[in-house]
Parts: structure tokens; C-alpha cells; sequence
């Protein structure tokens, strides 16, 4: 395995910016889509049903009143404080479920990425000093001009003047 | 009011400082051994979930939320309830929406967070005003009540001994977070949390078997007291039959509650995505369990003290926990009793303590990585000096608190909160959603939303009833109001992200360099991978 893919982002395209741009590498791209949807999912249904319940309950509590005080039953709740005090086990229910539906489907995907992510730092890592020890190893074999390093300048300075 | 016996008082002066002894103990013990910024701002992410859960819960259920709440649903019944139901929305609505997130994109600050999209130190700058803005008067709030709650305690009913109170608690709180950094204060949330839910439960306890726990006989009598009769049960006591104004306050409540920093630099601390949520579902179900218990105390202090006692003692109705706490024992306490009461005392005490000192922290944190060590300096600080500048700012922000609270002792604190809850809502809350899911945002429109967000809550809030026209406002005397509500929400949280959106919009050039900056940093934010650059 070359650790071409890992060299830091080439410059930045200048093609249309919002859209998907095919990698080289599928797997890690495919699993951030895949994270991303599921995240997305998860955060849109579990925010907009817990905020949604609840703004309807301030309509019905500002708005309509003869309802929310009626049915004062042999308890002696009101529909209204009914409706409020239900939302305090729906809200540990929808945490646990939450809960459930995160661990299952999220973090395996995130634990893919972080993964991922950890190996290329650490192969660019490799790759850095892999580098710099072929430079010293270079320095000291001492080929100037070899043809196909045309371009590279070899160090001098601290490390010419050490040999 | 005076009516607490001199025993009563011995032992709640006993129990406060054995309290601040142990929680100061606590504190030097759990401080950061080393120069390590790390240790100061996260504590190393120690804690383990349900610690940290509990430390979110205590930081979040300030001893406004307790004694307030507590006096709004004494007063006004149903909207009271509702307020509470708020509160405990907010805080799931941050575990579902922002806790995980932020736990990936966030270091040290808020701050922080804003700076992976946009790292600039106009960004930086402008993200601890807003803090600060929204904080400052939520502390001094506290602050100044805490004089009032303890003069009422202790029985010193001076002014010289309620601006003493406020200088010694201050002076703890600035101890607190100056020496215990996240670690130290997170250790007094938990302590906090746990002696308030214990004093709650018994306190709740005691009121239903005044009532045989039967419901209804507690809300009849509750009626009765309150002298409101069945419109006690009903919306519409709190805002006047207003319905829109009462949606309004709701939901910038639901908004900015759980959003404000020192809220959010709980979320730094934790060790992971899964322990993030984790410890929320802990801080959560907490929340659940105290919303339950604030509603039945205050419905039995309407039932047990009565609506006119509690207005007399406390337009507000502040001291409503003390009050039923004292009426649920009798006129004649026992030895136990008396006991129950100081757990009671030590609870609001220990809980007016961790609040201000876990804002103060925040306040501190930010000031010293946003402002000094990432806005203003262009090299970066040893870890040792900017920690010395965190300290510093922690008693700088104390000292600053300390004499605004002395001297608001008579101000409208429900101002302050608003202005606190509707800043988070309008501002904090907007730039946070946005930089940590909106693809093409840019610095310009982070910028905005923050500036326009907080200005349009300072401009409208000078509008409301609370600043005029009204018995209560800061100046009853003159009538200027031009804003029909009490909470600057409704208007102010469209301003914050429409700003964003307008900003984002006009500022296209460098929307394409954006969206490639957010690619490059959405692992770290949806996985936690590490980040490019490496912080």
C-alpha cells in the first residue's frame, strides 16, 4: 500500500462547489454519507417530534382554554396538566430510545471514521519521517544530481556541514 | 418574615459552613496539579458519565430555576408548570440536537466550536462579548437574590448584613472557580445535586402525606390558597391572558435555556460521543425527576402558605421553598424537624454556591482563551500563562459581580434572566445550530448572527413591561413601552437566523472555501476523528 492517498488535501478544485466529488477512496467517504444521513435522521425526527409536541401544547394552553380545564376527573387534573405532566415519562422514554437507536446505528459508523482517520494521521506520520530519514539517508550518501531527483535540492547547511 | 427558630438559624449557620469547609476541601483536592490547560478547562475528561451527568444537571438547574420556578408555580399554577416543562425541554432538546456535536467540534469554550468554521479572531472576540453578555446577568441575578435568601435564613435582617452575605459567597465562588477549574466546581454540582434531590424529595414527601397523596385534595387546596380559584389551573395568570406572549416566553426558554456556555463547557469534559450522551440521559432524567418535584412544592406552598403570605414575604415568590419547607413542619418543630429544615437551607445555599461559581468559570474560561490567548495575541501562550490569566479572570469577573450585585439589590432580576435566556435563544443558539450543521456558512454570517442576535435583544428588551410600565420594571415611574411582551423571543430568534442566513448569503465569494473548510473538519464534527489541525 503506497501512501500516496494520504498526502495532505491536494489544492482545493475550483469546480462547482456543492456537490459530491468522487474520491479515490471509497470506504471512508461512504461511511461519512452514511453518518451523516444517519445523524441527520436521528436529530430531524427526535427535534421536531419533542418540539413539536410542545408547541402544540402551548396552543392548546394559550388558545384553548375551555378544553385544557376541562375533565377535571376524580384526580383532579385538568386535560391540560395532564398533557404537561405526560411529557415528563414520554421525555425518559424518548431519551432511552434515543439512546438505543444512537448506539446501534451511529456509533459503529463513527468508530469506522475515527478509525480511519487515526490511520491516516498515523501513515502521514510514517510517511513524514520516512521522508526525512530518506532525506538524511540522501545527504549523507552524497549523489548529487541523480536524473530522476532533478528538482530535489539536497540540504545543506547544519547537515553538509556535519559530514 | 421572620418566623425561623433561633435553633433553626444555629444550625443552618452550622451546617453552611461545614459545607464550605468540606466543598472547599473537595476543591483543593480535585485542582489541577499541573500547569496544564487541559486539566483547568476539561479536567482530562475524567469524569465518568453519570458524574458528569449530574455536574450538566447541577450547573443547569441554577438556584433561579429551583427558587424561581418553585415561586412562579405557587403564584400562577399552570403557567408555572409550564415554565418548568420548558426548562426540562430545552435540556433534551440539547441532547438530541447539540450535545454530541459540540462534544466533537469543542475544546475548551464556546468559542472554540464558532472557530472550526471560521477561525478569526474578530470570531473569537465577539464569541466572549456574547458570552459574557449572556452570563454577567444571570450571576449577578443569583448573587444579589442569595443576599436576600440568606439575610431571611440567618435572621440578620440588615442591609449591611445582605451586602456581607453577598461579598463572602462571591468571594467562595470566585475560590471555587479560580482553584477548582471544571474538576474542582464539577465536584460541587454533583454534591449539590444530590443534597438538593434529597431535600426536594423529602420536602415533596412531606407535603402529599399532608394530603393523604391524594392529588386532587392537594390541588383543591392549592386553588384555594392561591385565591385564584379555577383560573389558577388554567393558562393565563402569568401574562395576563396574553396566549401569544406566553408562547413567546415558552419557547425562548425552550431556546436558550440549555444552550447559555456554562452549559455547553459541560459537554467539553466528557470522554466521548456515547459518554456525552450518556451523562445527558443522567442530566436529563434528573431534570425530569426535579421539574416533577419544584411543580408539587410549589402547588403545596400556594396550598400550605397561601398566595398573600408568599407575596408579602417575596413579590416574586423566592422564598416560596423556604416558606412551605417551614409551614410542612408545623409550628412546632421537632428535633428532626428542625434537622429537615437545615437540609433544606444547606440545599438552597450549596445550590446558590455551584451556580455561581460554574457561570463564573465560564465567564473566566472564555475571557481567557477567547479574548486573551486566541483573539487578542497573535503568538500562542505557555499553557502556565494562559492558565494564570484564567485564574486572574475568575476573580476579576467575581469582583465585577460582586459589586454589580450589591448594588442591584433592588433591580429587577426578572429582567436579567430574560435578557440572559433570550441572548442564548437569539444568539447562541442560532450561530451554534448553524456552524455545526449549515454547510455553507460563512465567518460573515457566524458574525451576524451573534452581533445582530444580541443587539435586537438589548434594543427590544428596553421596549417590554419590564424595564417600564409596570410596578416591578426598572423604571416604574415613566411608561415607554413599545414592545407588546415580556420576552424579546419572538422577534430577536427570527433576527439571530435570518442575520445568519442573509450574512452567508451576500457573503458568496467565499462560500466555496467554506463548504471545503467544513468537509475538512465534518469527521471531527459528526465522528470525533481527530482534527486536522490538530487541536
Amino acid at each position: 500500500m503506497s501512501y500516496e492517498h494520504y498526502f495532505p488535501d491536494p489544492p482545493p478544485h475550483p469546480g462547482p462547489p456543492w456537490h459530491e466529488q468522487p474520491r479515490a477512496t471509497p470506504t471512508p467517504d461512504g461511511d461519512l454519507h452514511r453518518l451523516r444521513a444517519g445523524y441527520r435522521r436521528l436529530r430531524r425526527v427526535a427535534t421536531l417530534t419533542a418540539l413539536g409536541y410542545f408547541t402544540f401544547f402551548l396552543i392548546l394552553s394559550a388558545y384553548a382554554d375551555g378544553l385544557m380545564t376541562s375533565g377535571s376527573g376524580d384526580g383532579g387534573l385538568t386535560t391540560g396538566l395532564t398533557l404537561g405532566l405526560c411529557q415528563l415519562p414520554v421525555v425518559l422514554a424518548a431519551i432511552a430510545v434515543y439512546e438505543r437507536i444512537a448506539r446501534r446505528r451511529v456509533d459503529p459508523l463513527a468508530a469506522t471514521i475515527r478509525q480511519h482517520a487515526e490511520q491516516a494521521a498515523e501513515a502521514q506520520r510514517a510517511a513524514e519521517s520516512a521522508r526525512i530519514a530518506q532525506a538524511a539517508h540522501t545527504a549523507r550518501q552524497g549523489h548529487p544530481g541523480r536524473p530522476g531527483r532533478a528538482g530535489w535540492q539536497r540540504p545543506t547547511g547544519p547537515a553538509g556541514g556535519a559530514w | 418574615m421572620n418566623g425561623f427558630s433561633s435553633a433553626s438559624q444555629t444550625m443552618s449557620l452550622i451546617a453552611f459552613i461545614t459545607v464550605t469547609t468540606v466543598t472547599l476541601l473537595l476543591c483543593v483536592m480535585t485542582a489541577p496539579e499541573h500547569d496544564d490547560l487541559g486539566e483547568f478547562y476539561t479536567g482530562y475528561r475524567s469524569l465518568s458519565p453519570m458524574q458528569s451527568g449530574l455536574a450538566v444537571s447541577g450547573d443547569y438547574i441554577s438556584a433561579a430555576t429551583v427558587l424561581g420556578t418553585i415561586g412562579v408555580v405557587s403564584l400562577v399554577g399552570y403557567d408555572g408548570v409550564v415554565l418548568a416543562l420548558s426548562t426540562v425541554l430545552s435540556l433534551v432538546l440539547m441532547m438530541f440536537l447539540l450535545a454530541e456535536p459540540l462534544r466533537n467540534a469543542g475544546r475548551f469554550t464556546m468559542g472554540d466550536v464558532l472557530a472550526r468554521r471560521a477561525s478569526d479572531p474578530a470570531v473569537r472576540i465577539t464569541a466572549c462579548v456574547v458570552t459574557l453578555t449572556a452570563l454577567l446577568p444571570l450571576v449577578i441575578f443569583q448573587l444579589s437574590g442569595a443576599g436576600d435568601l440568606l439575610a431571611v435564613v440567618l435572621g440578620f435582617d440588615s442591609d449591611g448584613f445582605k451586602t456581607g452575605f453577598i461579598v463572602c459567597l462571591g468571594g467562595l465562588m470566585i475560590v471555587y472557580a479560580a482553584i477548582g477549574g471544571m474538576k474542582g466546581t464539577a465536584f460541587i454540582q454533583i454534591v449539590k445535586t444530590v443534597v438538593l434531590l434529597a431535600a426536594t424529595v423529602t420536602i415533596c414527601l412531606l407535603i402529599l402525606d399532608r394530603y393523604d397523596f391524594s392529588l386532587s385534595a392537594l390541588l383543591d387546596a392549592a386553588k384555594k390558597g392561591s385565591g385564584a380559584g379555577d383560573a389558577y389551573l388554567s393558562s393565563g395568570l402569568q401574562f395576563g391572558g396574553d396566549g401569544l406572549d406566553m408562547i413567546s416566553a415558552e419557547l425562548t426558554i425552550v431556546l436558550g435555556a440549555a444552550v447559555l456556555p456554562h452549559i455547553t463547557m459541560r459537554m467539553f469534559s466528557s470522554r466521548s460521543a456515547s459518554g456525552v450522551r450518556r451523562s445527558m440521559s443522567w442530566a436529563v432524567s434528573t431534570v425530569v425527576v426535579m421539574c416533577l418535584l419544584i411543580s408539587v412544592i410549589g402547588f403545596g406552598a400556594a396550598a400550605l402558605v397561601g398566595h398573600t403570605q408568599l407575596v408579602a414575604a417575596d413579590p416574586q415568590g423566592q422564598t416560596a421553598f423556604l416558606m412551605v419547607s417551614q409551614a410542612v413542619m408545623g409550628p412546632d418543630p421537632s428535633m428532626v424537624e428542625t434537622l429537615l429544615f437545615t437540609m433544606v437551607t444547606t440545599a438552597i445555599f450549596l445550590t446558590l454556591l455551584a451556580s455561581v461559581a460554574g457561570i463564573t468559570l465560564a465567564c473566566a474560561n472564555t475571557l481567557a482563551h477567547d479574548l486573551i490567548a486566541q483573539g487578542l495575541r497573535r503568538t500562542t501562550l505557555p499553557d502556565a500563562t494562559e492558565m494564570t490569566i484564567a485564574r486572574t479572570a475568575a476573580l476579576g469577573v467575581g469582583l465585577t459581580a460582586i459589586v454589580a450585585a450589591a448594588y442591584a439589590q433592588d433591580f429587577n432580576g426578572q429582567l436579567m434572566v430574560t435578557l440572559s435566556f433570550c441572548v442564548g435563544a437569539s444568539a447562541v443558539g442560532p450561530a451554534l445550530v448553524y456552524s455545526l450543521f449549515w454547510r455553507r456558512y460563512t465567518r460573515t454570517g457566524l458574525l451576524s448572527t451573534l452581533i445582530a442576535g444580541t443587539v435586537s435583544v438589548l434594543v427590544l428588551m428596553t421596549g417590554t413591561t419590564l424595564v417600564s410600565g409596570s410596578p416591578q420594571s426598572v423604571f416604574p415611574d415613566s411608561d415607554f413601552t413599545w414592545f407588546p411582551f415580556t420576552t424579546t423571543g419572538l422577534v430577536s430568534v427570527p433576527v439571530g437566523f435570518l442575520a445568519g442566513w442573509l450574512g452567508t448569503i451576500l457573503s458568496h465569494h467565499d462560500a466555496s472555501a467554506q463548504l471545503r473548510r467544513y468537509e475538512a473538519v465534518e469527521p471531527t464534527i459528526l465522528a470525533g476523528a481527530p482534527a486536522p489541525d490538530g487541536h
